[in-house]
């Protein structure tokens, strides 16, 4: 049977690997941003995960912070309205409206309680770990 | 029968929309709310009239909360302070914790965690008789 994909670096067909595009030079690999140099090595992968974990804590606060008084605003009008509406309809769509506002909210909430660096792999999404574990796939 | 006082509610908030939302999740509560823009009126307004809880908004670059909740104390220690708040507990815990803030609450908050707050905040009051 034929091959279907055609493989970088197939040597089953005679090429080249070295020209290859998805390869790196000596110099990428050098300069790779996951590799570290002798003092880091000495110094360990603590250090390097304290600096993530410090840059996710700021990213974390930061967006807590900035979208805690927009939610309060949009939350509190809707509980507004809800307290006031009597046609049904307009009922269930406010709380489908407060129910996803709600998901959000618990969404910054697991930000606020961040304390480690952790991600998790949604089919290949990775992402920083604040509970994803709930997010449902998509059909 | 005579009607119950209403609980009266001082708040500070220097967002307009922020302020007449809050002003109005109160009132719609029953609380009777005064509503104010700027340190200068919060504190004139605490010293003319009996509250029986201040809610203020954290959120403003230029305050100094220490300096401010001292203030408050100052004028009516037997009162309440709440303050709105954006950030982790533990991170106001470990730089108010020993102030004159009684209670937190962290956006985005609803309806509900409004009402609590009031009422636990009058219970402290009644305790604190």
């Amino acid at each position: 049977m034929a091959d279907e994909f055609e493989t970088y670096g197939d040597r089953r067909k005679g090429k080249d690997r070295r020209s290859d595009t998805d390869r790196r030079s000596r110099r990428d690999r050098r300069s790779g941003a996951e590799r570290r140099g002798i003092k880091d090595r000495r110094a360990g992968w603590g250090k390097v995960e304290e600096e993530r974990l410090q840059g996710a804590l700021t990213a974390a606060a930061t967006v807590a912070h900035l979208f805690s008084q927009p939610l309060t605003i949009v939350i509190g009008h809707v509980d507004l309205l809800l307290s006031r509406a009597e046609d049904q309809t307009t009922r269930k769509k406010l709380e489908i409206i407060k129910e996803q506002l709600q998901s959000l909210s618990m969404t910054l909430q697991d930000l606020r309680s961040l304390r480690h660096y952790k991600t998790v792999d949604l089919d290949g999404l990775v992402l920083l770990d604040i509970g994803l574990r709930k997010v449902k796939k998509l059909d | 029968m005579r009607d119950a006082k209403k609980t009266e509610i001082l708040l500070w908030d220097k967002h307009t929309t922020e302020r007449e939302l809050v002003e109005e999740m109160l009132t719609n509560l029953g609380f009777e709310v005064t509503a104010v823009s700027n340190e200068h009126d919060c504190l004139t307004e605490f010293s003319n009239r009996k509250y029986d809880l201040v809610i203020f908004d954290q959120n403003l670059p230029d305050l100094d909360v220490r300096k401010f909740v001292d203030e408050l104390a100052e004028i009516d220690q037997m009162t309440p302070i709440a303050m709105m708040a954006t950030l982790a507990i533990e991170f106001y815990e470990k730089r108010f914790g020993d102030s004159n803030i009684d209670f937190l609450i962290v956006k985005p908050f609803e309806l509900v965690q409004l009402q609590k707050l009031v009422k636990e905040a009058v219970e402290l009051a009644e305790r604190l008789k």
